[in-house]
């Protein structure tokens, strides 16, 4: 029996008994994962690259396969995944990446997951195994159900195989760096975003910008004199804060705070219009990405958080929490993971009710 | 539920909600409303109504809600696969006069529209800053953003810029309650399950967007378009390989085979050179400083491959020019035969040769000449079958033969539809490229939004009864498809 049947076997069992199983990797995204209980349905047992032709630009893995193997069969034919899904601690499989959709620091410029997302067979709640999608760029036929998978966090079934998109990876590199306060930063860099330059990433935290820049030599070079900037390195020095970015291990992601003044600080993670108002935070509680779009704030009042978002038509999470959806999309989103887990089976971080209740 | 078969009540309702100007009734004025692009599939509609206002909109919705009327929603009816033909029991929902620019903002490179702004207006009234919205279906002139949502358009360029999936970012859609929900706006991604990216490419079967928030790119400062000429189809193929595997994606790459390139150029004098075997269409775009080494490096890779002529427009006149062959390629080869039919397949690159030969293999088996059109960047296959419907058979013989390129679009690992949509033209096909269960699970999604199936009733899901009827298409792992069901 190869491990998709045993996990089919495993979703029939527990939808016999009334039983509740959780999808888990490598259990990169535990710290930032909303809590679930449930028995452990492991899926990197079903390891490995299924198909990948560079010059179709499309690759196909095992949900179970690790992130680093991706990235380095990738590296082989100089392509790479523009969406550049976290690695937490490190780790991570392709199947995790997916279904919790989260992109890298080019979201903006380059797309976000489910954008590079082409196919996936699933293993729904009703123990089926469905194919959607497939290795091609343009597909219509059907409802586009792999890319409702992205950032489902497995609410509607167990990802066994996924293809993605993939391109070229960049000639050139390099960062360029600004002091600024983070009215002008995000001032600034709406301005260069009307502009036709490579930007590939931006941070702004402490009163500094740095902007990513990827390109050809050529396009990268012109972009580096246009902007100015301080300390223009290259990509030896500086590749490096953007993986720390992506994977939250740069200081900002550190809790600060050995004795926090309240015990209710966390980490929220808001998405509002690029252009929105910055709030008022105190040094070091405050960072931007994805050209102000992207908004960490270490704060203790969730109120505040989500008000601050909901006026600017945005969104807050406190990473490690449960995500809160509106009350008319909770009940559509329901409907869904009803129709593809009516027993309610497979519990997700997202605490969607299916045909019966979570916990 | 029973239909509401009532016509004059449900008129009379619509009377009461809408101004009179927003209701069609009498047959003259249904008639345009009978089909979309797809003008072999006719059907008159019961009514038409043509609303103003969001809370027009929500009233129809309710209003059919309550009396289970079907609802066929309808943008500018470009759509060429039959997804806007309309029920003989039903309203279609016309979207058409919704059709104002919100705002442009600048700030956030994002445009606010109504579902009736045409695809094309979007950049028009970008352009003063700069800034266009890419994503350019060859219907942009009249095609509107509701619809390029409902069917997930593509166009020449999404190679590099992506579908419509990829550039819209928020939306506002009603459901068949009236129910209005805002997926995303001006942001990059939204909480919970992403409702909007299952919107994309639903053919108006899960609800009615009143409202789209699209990103706006910088045009770029640079851009080159090259033609280039093969002896053999198959070398136009690797040129297209090889110039993707050095790690260039073009704007645009857009291949033609020999009686499509002879057609658009009796029509389009474009320039065009017609003992070609077939042409690549090459469109590059990116800054000064890198586009002159980006368009020797891909003028290497064709001559490379065997490219016998090579033709570089630097201006935008002359670029118009070598594309207005291509983009009146359609109409051109509509010249060669009374009637065309297009098809849409996508398959993986590197089986184009394969496939383009046993069209030929087709061709000959139906007695019907076939034109080829290409997105050649990234796989997506429009053949044009030519007929004549006043022949008798031949439009059987042109539906049955697309039918079997569909199939083998499939069966080479691509799919049926890459940009058209299944709509009703599609279906049969559908159960070729999913299983039962496949189609089982479309159906639940579909309930999960709209549980009395009144939104685009009997469109682009088959139901397993016409699967089973069509009998052993869809044979996966060598197992027979829909074995539940008798064969007859």
């Amino acid at each position: 029996m190869d491990t998709g049947a045993q996990l089919a076997a495993a979703i029939a069992r527990a939808r016999e008994s009334g039983g509740s199983l959780v999808i888990g990797g490598m259990g990169s995204k535990s710290s930032i994962s909303p809590a679930v209980s449930g028995d452990l349905l492991v899926t990197t047992e079903m390891s490995g690259i299924v198909h990948y032709d560079p010059a179709e630009l499309v690759i196909t893995a095992q949900a179970g396969t690790p992130l680093r193997d991706l990235r380095l069969a990738l590296h082989q034919h100089d392509q790479t995944l523009l969406c550049d899904p976290p690695r937490f601690r490190g780790s991570g499989t392709v199947g995790g990446a997916v279904a919790a959709g989260l992109s890298g620091p080019g979201r903006p410029w380059h797309g976000a997951v489910r954008d590079a997302v082409l196919g996936v067979r699933l293993l729904n709640g009703r123990a089926e195994t469905l194919t959607f999608g497939g290795q091609v760029m343009k597909n219509v036929a059907g409802y586009d159900v792999s890319r409702l998978v992205a950032g489902a966090w497995g609410a509607l079934g167990v990802i066994l195989e996924v293809s993605l998109r993939v391109a070229p990876r960049w000639q050139a590199e390099q960062t360029v760096g600004f002091g600024m306060a983070a009215p002008e930063a995000v001032q600034f860099c709406r301005d260069i975003a009307r502009r036709y330059l490579p930007i590939s990433g931006t941070w702004w935290a402490d009163d500094r910008l740095y902007l990513r820049l990827s390109g050809s030599n050529a396009a990268v070079q012109s972009a580096v004199d246009e902007l100015g900037g301080e300390n223009a390195l290259d990509s030896s020095s500086w590749g490096e804060l953007w993986d720390e970015l992506r994977d939250h291990a740069h200081a900002f992601f550190k809790p600060r705070w050995e004795q926090p003044e309240s015990p209710n600080i966390k980490l929220w993670r808001i998405v509002v219009p690029a252009s929105a108002p910055v709030p008022q935070a105190g040094p070091g509680r405050l960072a931007l990405e994805w050209g102000g779009g992207l908004r960490w704030w270490w704060h203790d009042d969730a109120d505040e958080v989500h008000s601050y978002a909901r006026e600017h038509r945005g969104w807050a999470w406190a990473l490690g929490e449960p995500i809160a959806l509106d009350a008319a999309q909770r009940k559509l989103m329901s409907n869904i993971k009803a129709a593809f887990d009516p027993d309610g089976v497979l519990h997700s971080p997202l605490h969607l009710t299916g045909g019966s209740d979570e916990d | 539920m029973e239909r509401a078969t009532d016509r004059g009540l449900i008129t009379g309702l619509l009377r009461a909600t809408l101004p009179e100007h927003c209701l069609i009734t009498d047959e003259a004025g249904l008639r345009p409303y009978e089909c979309d692009g797809l003008t072999a599939i006719r059907e008159q509609p019961w009514l038409v109504v043509l609303p103003e206002t969001e809370e027009q909109v929500v009233a129809v919705l309710r209003l059919c809600r309550r009396y289970n009327v079907p609802v066929v929603p309808r943008g500018a009816g470009t759509g060429l696969s039959g997804g806007a033909r309309p029920n003989a029991d039903g309203v279609v929902l016309g979207l058409s006069k919704m059709n104002r620019i919100l705002e442009i903002d600048t700030d956030n490179c994002t445009a606010r529209l109504q579902p009736g702004v045409r695809n094309l207006a979007i950049s028009e009234a970008a352009a003063e800053f700069g800034l266009y919205y890419a994503p350019d279906p060859s219907s942009q002139i009249a095609c509107s953003i509701g619809g390029n949502v409902a069917e997930n358009s593509g166009g020449v360029h999404c190679l590099k810029y992506g579908l419509t999936v990829h550039n819209v970012l928020g939306v506002r859609m009603l459901t068949i309650d009236g129910e209005i929900l805002e997926l995303g706006g001006a942001v990059y991604d939204t909480p919970g399950l992403d409702l909007l990216a299952v919107l994309c490419g639903s053919e108006g079967m899960l609800g009615v967007v009143t409202e789209v928030t699209v990103a706006l790119l910088p045009r770029p400062p640079e851009v080159i378009v090259m033609l280039t000429a093969f002896d053999d189809i198959a070398a136009a193929g690797d040129a297209v390989a090889q110039i993707i595997g050095q790690g260039i994606i073009p704007a645009g790459m857009e291949m033609m085979d020999q009686r499509a390139v002879q057609a658009a150029e009796q029509f389009a004098h474009a320039g065009y050179p017609e003992d070609a075997a077939a042409i690549l269409l090459i469109e590059l775009d990116g800054a000064s400083a890198e586009i002159g080494a980006l368009a020797d490096h891909v003028q290497r890779c064709a001559e490379a491959c065997g490219a016998y002529r090579i033709d570089v427009a630097t201006d935008p006149d002359a670029q118009a020019r070598m594309w207005k062959g291509r983009k009146s390629a359609f109409p051109a080869v509509g010249r060669l035969a009374p009637d065309y039919y297009c098809m849409d397949g996508t398959i993986p690159r590197h089986r184009l040769a394969e496939v383009l030969k046993r069209i030929d293999a087709l061709s000959e088996e139906y007695r019907l000449a076939v034109a080829n059109v290409f997105h050649a960047g990234d796989g997506n296959l429009h053949p044009l079958i030519l007929f004549d419907a006043n022949e008798p058979g031949q439009l059987q013989a042109a539906e049955e033969m697309g039918g079997r390129i569909l199939e083998l679009c499939v069966a080479v690992g691509g799919t049926i539809t890459g940009e058209h949509g299944v709509g009703i033209e599609k279906l049969n096909q559908m159960c070729v490229q999913f299983n039962a269960e496949e189609l089982e699970q479309f159906f639940r999604l579909k309930a999960a939004f709209d549980p009395d199936g009144l939104l685009n009733p009997g469109k682009g899901i088959p139901t397993l009864a016409r699967c089973g009827e069509l009998g052993g298409m869809h044979v996966r792992h060598g197992e027979m498809p829909f074995p539940e069901l008798e064969r007859f």
